[in-house]
């Protein structure tokens, strides 16, 4: 009966030391859904948010190369649009000769083909002015019709969360009568042409296209400012999750090796016990 | 005045009895280790004294000792209670063992787990989501939903083997009730006759009691021994085992009724069920009755629910789950476009809705360019990104979906599923908790059996003195009556 006693409490004793050496081997408290249940679901539902944050974080990055891009081009537009003002204003003196007026039509068709280029700009391979349609140019170079639609480029960043990442190609270069490329090409025709009332009037164009980009660009500012503070706060929510699952399934190595110290204590104590407790019997004081 | 001789025969019969009682302890120790063995005790008593007249009066004179009986240290109210803690034991044991099985086949929480699984396969989406035009993230989707349908595939292998072995376990349970029963019934007819002849074999009970011991790990048992009315004069016992509740007698005596399993029912993946009936009639029970068993009583019934209800029971969630994803997920893939202007494609196989044959539709698995993300435009995500969102819940389903999906699965299927796994985890729980407290039950009782019958070397020791004195004073008082007949015989001789 002793040693049946004896040989439970070392089982037991084991057992509690296979648990803990379980605990802090692995780094976690639970291991199997029975260690924790309730603990186990907030894991999982834990782990599941932490997931969609990262993936949401990883959106955000990509949607921030895409704005940024989009910005930069809006940029250059803008200088290039200024460029143009000043080649108007310079156009429209009537004392400049019909070379001179020619050499500054070129320049302006040189700006007018720059802009079908920037246009077409790409992130990896897709066309950042074309709407959803990423896979056509907004002006396609081979003079064909084009495919490009103006519907918004959408990033999921947040549950249920999502943001417009794009510039509408559209409404950034305008139709074919007001567009800024309508106005470039009336613009270079007219100088060569001397039509000096035409040059006069393509300024007011200019300057209603320069206020349509920089519009434009304010708002793409405005929505890459929002991803920007969306980015830190995921940031933040991620570190902040990992915490909580940290401190859900996680085992506190300080008590886990204080109770694995204990349990292999009691573990000694039995077996030494043990040792005294089987051995003797009168047989043994008996001559 | 009685027979010179007297006191030779005395001391012969305490020789004699010395002897025997010292063969008993010799038994004792030789079986101290022997399972299922009870001490055996020496009942010696005095023999019927001779009357002496003496002076118009009679003297009682003691006439020494003879064995009386032969007796097993045995208290049948601890064997009960022995045996009844023994079923629950068993029960919680095969219930916390298979259950534990089952906690290993679903792997959770683990890198290698299903809601692993499940996370990745949201988060492909949302992949896909901000570059449809990206062929490598067509493939991811495709390739995680695989690994998705491999392990729903996968558990839902392993649950139906796991009910197979259960099945099977069973089997062998009946066939091993079936040898108890006939074990015990021999048993009875030998005890029978032994006691028929006035003996009272204690060695065969001994293994009567081992064999009902073993058949109480299986089913509840009670036994029942009463006097067998046909002998007066001596004590003949009819020994009687039920089993099951309410109780139905499996040996009456010298009759054992034997289980059969019917192969009764399909389970899960074409898996038979074993339905355990009678073969034969017995007292209260008629070939072809279904064998009732109690509450929680015996690994038979352990094995029986957790085939039948628990297996099920859980496939039967994870059947849910698959269909869930399988339904939402093809909701709104099929109102999309794809590439190519298709619209209503299925992602999922429409057809297969349980875990076991969840897979992609056909054309999927053709071509990943009919993966739907959007209205048809190459960098529309919409559709995509409202899969993805399946992950939290069901706002981006049509509201009747919602209202259906909510209802059936809760917050979103994530949760559906953590809760079933935490569920399996409660289940546990208190299979290793009533385990450890039967366990604890079991070895008190266990210990009040072996304190009342067990073989303690240092009680034998001192019996083993005790007799050997005895036997040493007897043999000394046999040396005195010789001498003093030598006494006697020399008297009148002169030399």
């Amino acid at each position: 009966m002793l040693s049946q006693n004896l040989l439970r409490n070392l089982e037991s004793a084991q057992g509690r030391m296979d648990q803990l050496q379980n605990q802090l081997s692995s780094g976690h408290r639970i291991n199997r859904p029975s260690d924790d249940p309730v603990g186990i679901q907030n894991a999982m539902r834990l782990k599941s948010n932490i997931s969609s944050v990262e993936q949401w974080k990883s959106n955000a990055n990509e949607a921030l190369d895409y704005m940024n891009t989009a910005d930069s081009t809006l940029g250059d537009m803008t200088s290039m649009l200024q460029r143009v003002r000043e080649l108007t204003v310079q156009g429209a003196n009537g004392t400049l000769a019909t070379v001179d007026k020619g050499a500054i039509a070129d320049e302006v068709d040189q700006i007018s083909n720059q802009l079908k280029m920037m246009a077409n700009t790409q992130v990896g391979s897709k066309y950042i002015f074309s709407g959803t349609a990423t896979d056509k140019e907004l002006i396609p170079l081979d003079g064909s019709v084009s495919q490009a639609n103006g519907m918004p480029v959408n990033f999921e960043v947040g549950n249920n969360l999502s943001i417009d990442v794009s510039v509408s190609g559209q409404n950034l270069f305008g139709n074919s009568t007001s567009g800024v490329l309508a106005t470039l090409n009336n613009l270079s025709a007219d100088l060569r042409s001397g039509n000096s009332v035409g040059v006069n009037s393509a300024l007011g164009n200019i300057d209603a296209n320069i206020d349509n980009v920089v519009t434009l660009r304010a708002g793409l500012g405005a929505r890459t400012n929002r991803m920007t503070a969306l980015q830190a706060q995921l940031d933040y929510t991620s570190g902040n999750l990992q915490d909580n699952l940290s401190s859900i399934q996680d085992a506190d190595m300080a008590t886990s090796i204080t109770d694995f110290t204990n349990a292999q204590n009691v573990y000694k104590a039995a077996l030494s016990v043990g040792a005294k407790i089987i051995q003797p019997s009168l047989v043994d004081f008996m001559r | 005045m009685n027979s010179t001789f007297f006191g030779l025969e005395l001391s012969r019969r305490a020789l004699e009895s010395q002897q025997v009682a010292l063969n008993i302890t010799g038994h004792n120790i030789a079986n101290a280790n022997t399972q299922g063995y009870t001490r055996q005790i020496a009942n010696l008593t005095a023999t019927m004294p001779d009357t002496l007249p003496a002076m118009g009066r009679n003297l009682s004179l003691g006439s020494g000792v003879t064995l009386d009986t032969i007796t097993r240290a045995r208290d049948s109210f601890v064997d009960r209670q022995f045996r009844s803690e023994t079923s629950k034991q068993s029960y919680w044991t095969a219930k916390q063992d298979s259950l534990t099985k089952v906690e290993d086949i679903i792997n959770e929480p683990s890198d290698n787990s299903l809601s692993n699984d499940m996370n990745q396969f949201w988060t492909a989406w949302s992949d896909l989501s901000k570059g449809p035009e990206n062929s490598g993230a067509r493939s991811v989707v495709r390739e995680r939903t695989l690994t998705l349908t491999d392990s729903l595939h996968a558990i839902s292998t392993q649950i139906s083997d796991r009910q197979n072995d259960l099945d099977s376990q069973v089997n062998v349970q009946i066939s091993q009730i079936n040898v108890y029963a006939n074990q015990i019934k021999d048993i009875n007819d030998q005890i029978k006759r032994a006691e028929v002849s006035g003996d009272n074999p204690n060695d065969l009970r001994d293994s009567r009691d081992s064999l009902v011991d073993g058949l109480s790990k299986l089913v509840n048992v009670r036994v029942t021994e009463t006097k067998d009315p046909n002998f007066t004069d001596r004590q003949v016992n009819i020994y009687r085992v039920d089993i099951g509740d309410p109780a139905q007698t499996l040996v009456d005596d010298g009759v054992a009724s034997e289980l059969e399993g019917v192969n009764a029912a399909t389970g899960l993946g074409g898996n038979g069920i074993t339905v355990v009936q009678w073969k034969d009639s017995n007292n209260n029970h008629n070939a072809g009755d279904s064998l009732v068993l109690g509450q929680a009583l015996g690994t038979l019934q352990a094995n029986i629910e957790t085939r039948d209800t628990f297996l099920t029971a859980l496939q039967g969630k994870y059947d849910t789950l698959a269909k869930g994803i399988v339904t939402a997920v093809n909701e709104l893939h099929q109102a999309g476009t794809t590439g190519t202007g298709t619209t209503n494609v299925s992602f999922f196989d429409a057809n297969n809705l349980t875990a076991s044959t969840i897979s992609l539709d056909g054309s999927i698995t053709a071509d990943i360019n009919n993966i739907v993300t959007g209205a048809g435009a190459s960098g529309d995500g919409s559709i995509a990104t409202a899969i993805s969102s399946l992950s939290s819940g069901w706002s981006s389903l049509i509201a009747a979906s919602q209202v259906a999906n909510k209802t059936t699965y809760g917050t979103s299927l994530g949760d559906y599923y953590g809760s079933t796994v935490a569920q399996l985890g409660v289940d546990v729980q208190q299979a290793n908790r009533m385990k450890a407290g039967e366990d604890v039950l079991l070895t008190n009782v266990t210990n009040q059996r072996e304190s009342n019958s067990g073989v303690s070397l240092d009680e034998e020791m001192t019996n083993l003195v005790k007799f050997q004195k005895s036997y040493s004073a007897a043999a000394r008082m046999v040396t005195m009556m010789d001498d003093m007949l030598s006494t006697i015989m020399n008297m009148g001789i002169t030399r």
